[in-house]
Parts: C-alpha cells; sequence; structure tokens
C-alpha cells in the first residue's frame, strides 16, 4: 500500500517551521522521525496536505544541562538520550523506557524524544488499515460516532503507549512549546489532554521544542518496566515507571506513573501518600501497588492484542517490579 | 493540492553511488531503491516496521526503509544487501550465512545480514546473546533463528567462518 500524496517542507530553521506551522495549521503534520507517522499515513488515519520535517533542525537536537535542569532537544534521538554520560548517570528509568522504544533500528536514527511523548494514542480497533476498518461504522477517533470497544461510550478510549511518556511524568519534567508569538512552558501531565481521539493539549500551530528535567535529589532511585509479548517493536501493554526518594532509610518522595492504562499517562498519587514516611518493605510496597491497581482498573479497556483482564492484573505486578527496582538504586 | 503535489529530484547515495531520482515525496526509501534503482534484494514484508525485512543501513546503522522517506534519506550513505559482497566474492556474513544453512526461503535475510553488519561493526566478536538481540527486531518465519544466530557469532570469529 502506497503513502497518500501530500506536499512536503523540510524548514532549515525553527522560526521558518513555526510560520510554516502558522500557515497551514491543521492541514500538515508534524513530522519528527516519522517511525509512528509514516505507518499511520499508510493505514490512511491521518491524511495530511503537507507533512512539516524537522530534520534539518538541528537547533532541536542535543542535551545541554543549565544548573539543575538538563534540557533535551525534542529531536534527539532516543539513542542519543540512551548514550549521553549525564542521562545514564542521572536518569537510568528515562535510558529504561528509552531502550524498550521499537528497536535499535528505531532508536537510534528515526525515534525522537519529542515524536516518542507525542505518539498518537493507540487502539486494536483504530490502528488498522484502511480496508480492515471500511468493515464497520467509523469510531470516534476515526471521525464517526461510536466507539467499538465500549459500544455505549460517547468518548475515545485509545491508550498512550509511549514509553516515553509515562517516565517523563514519573520524573516530573517539563516541555517547552512554542509558536510564532512565544513558547509556554508546561508540566507532562498538562500535555494531555485526556480525550483518546484528541490526546494532546498542543495547538496545530504549537510544536514541541525541548523536553526539561530536573536532577533528582541525592538517595533517589528510578526505573521503567513495561509488559509486552515480543521483546522488540511491541508497545506497551502495561508499563509502569517510578522515581523514588529515600531518606533516612524511609520514603521521601514516590511519583509512579502508569502507562496503556488510559488515554494519558496516569499519575498514582495514592502511592505517594500510601508510602510517604514509611521504611520501604514488602508490605509498604504491596499497598502501594494494590492502590495502582484499583486506579487503573476501569481506566483499562479491551484495546490491546491482550486481555483487559490480564492487563488489570498485571498493573500491580509491573508497579512492584519498578518500585522494587528503583527503590534498590536509591539505596 | 495533495493529489498533485509535486515531485522533487533528490540525490540518493546507494552502495557508494550517488543517483538523482525523481520522486515525490510520499516515496518510501524501500519503494525508491526497488522501483527507481531496481535495487530489489531489500524486500517488503509487513509495510509498517514490525518485521524488519526492509532494513538497510543509513550511514552504517540499520534503518527501517519502509518507514523512512526517499525524501528524508537525502544526505544519508545508504548501504543495500547490493553493496555488501566485494570483488573478492561474498561479505563474510553472506557466506557465513550460506555455509551454516541460515537461509531458507530468504525473504528475511537481507534485513538478517545487513543488521547484523552493523553489529559486527559495534560488536566485532558478539555472543549469542548479543547477536539475538541485534536480530530481535527481525522476524523470520522459517529458520526459528538458530542457525541464523550461528552464522552471525560464526561470522564475527576470526577462524573459518
Amino acid at each position: 500500500m502506497r503513502l497518500p500524496a501530500f506536499d512536503y517542507l523540510a524548514p532549515g530553521s525553527l522560526k521558518d517551521a513555526l510560520e510554516v506551522l502558522a500557515e497551514h495549521g491543521s492541514a500538515a503534520v508534524v513530522q519528527a522521525g516519522g517511525t509512528d507517522l509514516v505507518p499511520r499515513l499508510r493505514q490512511r488515519l491521518v491524511r495530511p496536505d503537507l507533512v512539516v520535517s524537522l530534520k534539518n533542525l538541528n537547533e532541536l537536537r542535543g542535551i545541554a544541562r543549565e544548573g539543575l535542569t538538563l534540557r533535551i532537544g525534542a529531536m534527539t534521538t532516543l539513542k542519543e538520550v540512551m548514550d549521553h554520560d549525564e542521562v545514564q548517570g542521572q536518569f537510568p528509568g528515562l535510558v529504561e523506557a528509552m531502550a524498550s522504544v521499537g528497536s535499535p533500528h528505531i532508536q537510534h536514527r528515526t525515534g525522537a524524544i519529542g515524536g516518542n511523548l507525542l505518539l498518537g494514542t493507540r487502539c486494536l480497533q483504530y490502528n488498522q488499515s484502511e480496508w480492515w476498518r471500511s468493515g464497520r461504522e467509523h469510531c470516534h477517533k476515526d471521525g464517526g460516532q461510536v466507539c467499538h470497544v465500549l459500544p455505549d461510550s460517547k468518548e475515545c478510549s485509545a491508550s498512550c503507549q509511549s514509553d516515553g511518556a509515562v517516565m517523563l511524568v514519573a520524573l516530573g519534567a517539563q516541555v517547552v512549546l512554542r509558536n510564532v508569538s512565544g513558547e509556554r512552558v508546561i508540566k507532562i501531565p498538562e500535555l494531555f489532554s485526556g480525550l483518546g481521539d484528541a490526546p494532546f493539549s498542543l495547538t496545530p500551530d504549537e510544536l514541541l521544542t525541548e523536553i526539561r528535567l530536573f536532577l533528582p535529589p541525592p538517595g533517589t532511585g528510578m526505573s521503567y518496566r513495561k509488559l509486552r509479548w515480543r521483546s522488540s517493536i511491541d508497545f506497551p501493554l502495561v508499563s509502569a515507571g517510578t522515581m523514588v526518594t529515600l531518606s533516612n532509610g524511609k520514603f521521601d518522595r514516590v511519583r509512579l506513573a502508569l502507562g496503556a492504562v488510559g488515554p494519558a499517562p496516569l499519575l498514582v498519587n495514592e502511592a505517594d501518600k500510601a508510602l510517604r514516611g514509611r521504611a520501604p518493605d514488602s508490605e509498604a510496597i504491596e499497598e502501594a501497588t494494590a492502590q495502582a491497581g484499583k486506579k487503573a482498573e476501569g481506566s483499562i479497556v479491551e484495546n490491546t492484542v491482550a486481555p483487559a483482564e490480564y492487563r488489570r492484573k498485571m498493573v500491580a505486578v509491573l508497579a512492584r517490579r519498578a518500585l522494587s527496582a528503583a527503590i534498590e538504586r536509591a539505596r | 493540492m495533495s493529489n498533485k503535489a509535486p515531485k522533487v529530484v533528490i540525490e540518493l547515495k546507494v552502495n557508494g553511488e550517488e543517483h538523482d531520482i525523481l520522486v515525490p515525496p510520499h516515496l518510501t526509501l524501500l519503494e525508491a531503491l526497488r522501483e527507481k534503482l531496481e535495487l530489489t534484494g531489500t524486500k517488503e514484508g509487513c509495510g509498517e516496521g514490525v518485521c524488519g525485512s526492509c532494513t538497510v543501513l543509513m550511514d552504517g546503522r540499520p534503518v527501517r526503509s519502509c518507514l523512512t522517506l526517499a525524501v528524508e534519506a537525502v544526505g544519508h550513505e545508504i548501504t543495500t544487501i547490493e553493496g555488501l559482497a566485494g570483488p573478492e566474492g561474498l561479505h563474510r556474513l553472506q557466506d557465513s550465512f550460506v555455509r551454516h544453512g541460515a537461509i531458507q526461503c530468504g525473504f528475511c535475510t537481507p534485513g538478517m545480514i545487513l543488521t547484523a553488519k552493523a553489529l559486527l561493526d559495534e560488536i566485532p566478536r558478539p555472543g549469542e546473546q548479543e547477536a539475538r538481540e541485534a536480530i530481535a527486531a527481525n522476524i523470520c518465519r522459517c529458520t526459528g533463528y538458530t542457525k541464523i544466530v550461528e552464522a552471525i557469532v560464526a561470522a564475527g570469529g576470526d577462524d573459518d567462518a
């Protein structure tokens, strides 16, 4: 199957790119590495008049430390993030998340961290060929009025299956969004609208240009764990990213985020409440992971190759694996 | 506008040779290689980045040519399976695949060999685990992988691969 025809521009500067987006708005789509966009083009899930490639925007590549902030350009490849000394030293959980995306074929050149963060929400009933989808009524995300997963639902329940997004939420990261008139800096949870069919709060003229991480305090450990059938390529069936800080042998702060459990990464504030001030023993961890399982239960729907019932049970398992690894590193 | 997107002339450097070709922007690198340059060693399997049979090397690293627009490959050195053998004959990986019976239907083989080439360039003598991890994103429906892994490990050794 051929890709649909489109015009193509590869602006040479960020300023030019923003002007193109300001002019074309929602008729244009942005291509970072293309590993998510090209299959969606092929399946006719998106039919843009114009593809705007960011490949020439070297100003969006690279990682720089500024005080206690690590600034990662949105076009930095997953491999560059994984190989960076400071990321390896301070953010091993982010290295794990990036290493779990696709495969080395995708990580080293085409896959960019900004593109991974803005991965389209996915659903087994939606991410299919045009011919496959033509057999029945179009769903909400496909421009129709029904949901084939939850027949009574008036909303789309496609899931955020980005590995990077989950870990970046656990890390409390921020993103910079730019348009011709300026920039805004928001926390990553605010980037997500919570809607399956329009998952991002980004406007059509905005470009995600940078991710900002804050160096964790001493005694911090983090990790990312992902459930999938195949050891490469597969999107997560459930995933968990966490960052814990221990102080005097007790939890000082816990951030636990879950992936593939709804249209946005799910931050489990209950884990922080349950654990803060307690020793990191198995009883405390069991309590927190049970809360994670309970919180995700309702939003996990039948939209991946694995049964929803199994994924509901695996949330606590993945949360436990992530927390245990993070605690080990925090010590 | 979208149905009449103008074609563009691009310069692709493939297997050391430069080619000027006329392509529409929506042509993938895979399609350009097969249809414009008649390098049909590169295979289309799933067409969505899952199977790895379209793997080519871009600046020495494996990429999915079905996920890469031809216009995005400008300025990079592309290596396809046709570019691997030298004047003295098969590349040692190709030779090793033949000797180990690591080929059955052969459809995955170009992608497997190019992925393995990138591995050997990075780790000259990979172990079994490294070989398995390197080809984790390449699917073979015939061999069961054992002979492919043996062929890659043997090609990394210095004695008779």
